[in-house]
């Protein structure tokens, strides 16, 4: 339990600009449908790269507490970027299938 | 049960410059190893070599197990960096709690920490950040220590107390530390070495600092 915690401790660096591109991606293929989802999925892959290169680059001292709990960079990158790799899809089915149940207003076509 | 960390063969080049080449270590639970050197001597080095983020040819083992990264063991051993290592964002409640050690015995040793226990790290001052980040790495479950200039930002009362709490400590843990307080490190460790020419030099006085070219009196 306190592993996860700390996990979801550095999720915590870039959760906020995670879950408003997932929201964005999201929004996309709501009104676009299923065409626009290659072009959502290599932007979210990029946006993760960029938050990797980013956390290294202006975190890189604060990787000691995380070690100081046994976890290692490989572990705490795999195991956090899995998961909002997960969201991201979970958040894309669940779009694709709200097209049906809510139509795309006439004013957003 | 006494544990003993032995720490040998490590040898570390930076390009073509040598920084670590003969080093030997033997720290036991119970005892409080000093490490100096002058600044570039590799002392960070060396500790982060040996807690496995700094990638080295070494030998780093504990009850006779060899470990490469011995950092993934957290209840063998943790390390305080010589910078801050705490997210700033976090509370010292999460801080403490993430440690397992209780707030309220820490208040009762540094009264200035009384009703903080919301606030978070990143808020505190220099001194008071890295005041936790030694407590709790000091505190924390394990059987042996790295401390890299643990009493620097730390005011000299401070030093006293975090002292004691070493003393009450080492009946379980073993430690390594290094500092520029050389005179602290001489004085509180049973065994003292200085890092020089990428090789660790025993140390018995004071002169022998001297002779090294540590110290000029």
């Amino acid at each position: 339990m306190r592993k996860i915690r700390i996990l979801f401790t550095f999720y915590r660096y870039y959760i906020w600009v995670s879950v408003l591109i997932n929201l964005v991606c999201a929004f996309f293929l709501w009104k676009n449908g299923i065409s626009v989802y290659p072009s959502l999925f290599w932007f979210k892959i990029f946006t993760m790269g960029a938050s990797f290169y980013l956390v290294n680059d202006y975190r890189k001292q604060e990787y000691f507490y995380f070690y100081n709990f046994g976890l290692s960079k490989k572990v705490l990158w795999i195991t956090t970027l899995g998961f909002d790799l997960l969201l991201f899809f979970v958040l894309m089915i669940s779009a694709y299938n709200l097209r049906s149940i809510f139509p795309i207003p006439y004013t957003l076509m | 049960m006494k544990h003993t960390l032995e720490i040998s063969g490590i040898r570390l080049l930076f390009g073509e410059r040598l920084i670590l080449s003969d080093v030997y270590l033997k720290i036991e639970t119970g005892s409080i190893v000093g490490l100096l050197g002058q600044n570039g001597s590799g002392k960070s080095c060396l500790m982060r070599g040996v807690y496995g983020t700094l990638a080295c040819e070494k030998s780093v083992s504990i009850d006779d197990v060899y470990f490469f990264n011995v950092y993934k063991q957290p209840q063998l051993m943790r390390y305080l960096p010589q910078h801050y290592f705490i997210p700033k964002w976090l509370s010292l409640k999460r801080i403490f709690r993430d440690f397992c050690i209780d707030f309220q015995v820490f208040v009762q040793l540094f009264p200035e920490f009384q009703g903080r226990e919301n606030a978070r790290i990143g808020h505190l001052s220099g001194g008071m950040y890295r005041l936790v980040e030694l407590y709790v790495t000091l505190k924390s479950d394990t059987q042996f220590i790295l401390l890299d200039e643990p009493f620097t930002h730390i005011s000299p009362v401070q030093v006293n107390t975090i002292k004691t709490i070493i003393n009450e400590e080492r009946n379980r843990k073993g430690f390594l530390i290094t500092d520029h307080l050389y005179t602290h490190i001489v004085r509180f460790c049973d065994n003292v070495y200085l890092l020089r020419d990428g090789k660790t030099n025993a140390i018995t006085t004071t002169d022998d600092l001297n002779k090294l070219g540590y110290i000029r009196s």
